[in-house]
């Protein structure tokens, strides 16, 4: 009987040591698949410092009056691409945002400079820079540089009421604020 | 008493003698460049007196023009208000308005450091560029005042007026840059002038005119790039829109006037051509005097020296100095049949002399010589060298060109990515290598073998230069 249950209990720790060997590879697992693809679509990535490409535009988050909207790097290494992305509130994920040119993804070459037609209203853009060489085993922070930025686009109704003075102080407070409260959303 | 009238009678033929071979005395003196004793007799006469001397309004308006006048709405564009286009002049005598104020009215409102130009040309402003700074005396004669009546000693290299910037609409702000940074003087609007609603209107103009596209340009500072290379913020760069734009080539050629010594003599020696020899060898035809020589080259390449040299001459001021060589330069383009024009780029300041360096201009764009030497064995860098001082012109190097469009248009690339990818490893991100004071399409002439030339994109480095040629549509 003693030796049932000394044989049980090391069928349990066995299959105990089993199942979490195979639940942390699991996790290993998962890690490893994820893709440039997913990082670039997820919205749960955390940005990171800028070691690959030093973006001179945007350098912060902006407020503008027109829908044209430059974005402007220059790399510390060669061999570097960029990927732009733009967020789409319904669907969750950040998606492509082709420059003008039609392109989401390029060679950051020595310098560049993309333009990009933005939405009225909020647009938080990505910029996903990574090693081109290691593009299939993606590691954020190590091989790829996320960087996040809010372009608020104002209306040219907004931009000519404030030129011609037709909107009070309070008025322009609102726009503001809304485009604030935008921002940290 | 018929003796005593016929001894007066002698007595004034005598005055009269005496005066006559004062003035002849004077006019051999002067004839030599002495420039002794008898300089008074100009002023009684109001003549120049020589070759180089002819000062007129005319020679300030025509040399007191800036290098650009860009507008810029706040919002990361900027237009190059064109010299043919009717704003230019418009601006320019607004401008001209402010400034003179500035001289005469004295106390700035606020000074700033220099580096605070990049924040001010991204405003909703227009802005007024020399190609190097003029310094106070100069520009007070440029503004027809005397010495006294500047207040301040303030020079002019870049100018802004800012209409708005938070101030009452019936006031204006203008920002001038000179070497010793940036003052800023409040004004109301000149009245009769362009009001503040006018100046927005030009600016809703510019953005929405078909006609302005191709005139349109981001700044340096714009990107975010005045911080991380060494280029100035105020550069203009195309990132929006098509990365082709169209340009003209030029062509050049040696004027067909240089080849009559009789048109040669009158344009370079003007009324004094009496007083010069003249002779013709197989390359060139020389004018030559006492104490000058002038060398016409086959070639275009002009030539003068004032023999005894300067040593010991007091340079005097800078804008007896500047009419000096403005009216040679004047009189002597009357050889050139060109659709250039020849522009003040540089102004230094020598221990004996002045030094005024001009260059060519077509349309919009400069025209930049770079031979590796000319007829005396030196480089040649710029359109024309004029040494001088209050007195005299010392030496002069010239090439006498004619330039003109050939019609011949094409569409080049000028997108900023697609440029500074060919020179950014020619652009510091330290001060390791030359700052990049301006870059734009030019055209270079390097030899007189290829008399039609594309344009390029010129990198000007304070004359560590370079220039990269520009990808044609569909190379």
């Amino acid at each position: 009987m003693i030796e049932v249950l000394y044989m049980l209990k090391r069928t349990v720790s066995v299959l105990l040591i089993l199942i979490f060997t195979i639940a942390f590879s699991v996790t290993a697992f998962a890690y490893d698949t994820t893709t440039l693809n997913d990082i670039i679509r997820s919205s749960d990535v955390k940005p990171t410092k800028q070691f690959l490409v030093m973006i001179t535009k945007p350098d912060k988050n902006e407020n503008i009056f027109q829908k044209s909207y430059i974005i402007c790097g220059v790399p510390y290494k060669s061999g570097i691409r960029v990927a732009l992305a733009v967020y789409n509130e319904k669907l969750g994920i950040y998606e492509d945002l082709p420059t003008i040119d039609g392109e989401s993804n390029w060679d950051a070459g020595n310098f560049f400079t993309k333009e990009v037609e933005l939405n009225k209203g909020t647009n938080n853009i990505k910029i996903v820079a990574y090693k081109s060489s290691e593009a299939s085993n993606p590691k954020v922070g190590e091989n790829v540089q996320v960087n996040t930025f809010t372009i608020i686009v104002f209306t040219e109704d907004f931009k000519k009421k404030i030129n011609d003075n037709d909107l009070t102080i309070p008025e322009i407070q609102e726009n503001v604020d809304k485009a604030l409260m935008n921002m940290r959303r | 008493m018929c003796r005593i009238k016929w001894e007066r009678l002698k007595t004034y033929i005598l005055l009269v003698l005496m005066l006559t071979s004062l003035i002849q005395i004077g006019i051999l003196w002067d004839y030599q460049n002495h420039g002794l004793p008898f300089n008074f007799l100009l002023g009684i006469f109001n003549s120049t007196g020589s070759v180089f001397m002819d000062s007129s309004e005319t020679v300030r308006e025509e040399f007191f023009v800036p290098y650009r006048i860009t507008a810029s709405n706040g919002n990361e564009y900027h237009w190059i208000i064109g010299r043919d286009n009717s704003y230019h002049r418009e601006l320019w005598e607004e401008a001209k308005f402010y400034l003179k104020n500035a001289l005469i009215s004295g106390k700035a409102q606020q000074s700033l450091p220099a580096d605070g130009w990049g924040e001010l040309i991204t405003a909703k402003a227009f802005i007024f560029e020399f190609k190097s700074n003029i310094n106070h005396q100069l520009l007070k004669w440029f503004m027809g005042l005397p010495e006294a009546q500047a207040a301040e000693a303030q020079g002019l290299h870049k100018m802004i007026i800012l209409p708005g910037e938070g101030l009452d609409e019936d006031e204006v702000a203008v920002y001038i840059l000179d070497n010793s940074g940036i003052r800023k003087y409040v004004f109301p609007f000149r009245e009769g002038g362009i009001s503040y609603k006018e100046y927005q209107n030009i600016i809703a103009r510019l953005e929405k005119g078909k006609e302005w596209e191709s005139k349109e340009y981001a700044v340096i500072k714009d990107l975010g790039l005045s911080e991380v290379l060494a280029i100035n913020p105020d550069v203009l760069c195309v990132v929006r829109g098509s990365k082709f734009r169209e340009y003209d080539s030029i062509r050049f050629d040696v004027p067909d006037r240089l080849s009559g010594s009789d048109e040669v003599a009158d344009a370079v020696l003007g009324d004094e051509r009496d007083s010069y020899d003249s002779y013709i060898d197989s390359q060139s035809i020389v004018f030559k005097n006492l104490d000058s020589i002038f060398r016409v080259y086959n070639d275009g390449f002009l030539e003068y020296r004032y023999i005894p040299g300067t040593e010991g001459d007091d340079k005097g001021d800078i804008s007896s100095a500047f009419a000096n060589s403005a009216t040679f330069i004047s009189r002597v383009s009357k050889l050139l049949n060109t659709k250039a024009d020849i522009y003040l780029s540089r102004v230094e300041e020598k221990p004996d002399y002045y030094q005024f360096t001009f260059d060519y201009r077509i349309g919009d764009y400069p025209i930049y010589l770079d031979y590796a030497e000319g007829k005396d064995g030196e480089p040649v860098t710029s359109a024309a060298v004029i040494q001088a001082n209050s007195k005299r012109i010392i030496k002069v190097r010239w090439i006498l060109k004619n330039f003109e469009f050939t019609g011949e248009k094409a569409s080049y690339n000028v997108n900023m990515e697609n440029i500074m990818n060919d020179i950014i490893g020619d652009i510091a991100m330290d001060s390791n290598k030359p700052f990049v004071v301006d870059m734009g399409v030019s055209y270079v002439v390097k030899s007189d073998a290829d008399k039609s030339l594309e344009p390029v994109w010129y990198v000007d480095r304070n004359g560590d230069n370079k220039a990269v040629a520009l990808h044609k549509k569909g190379e």
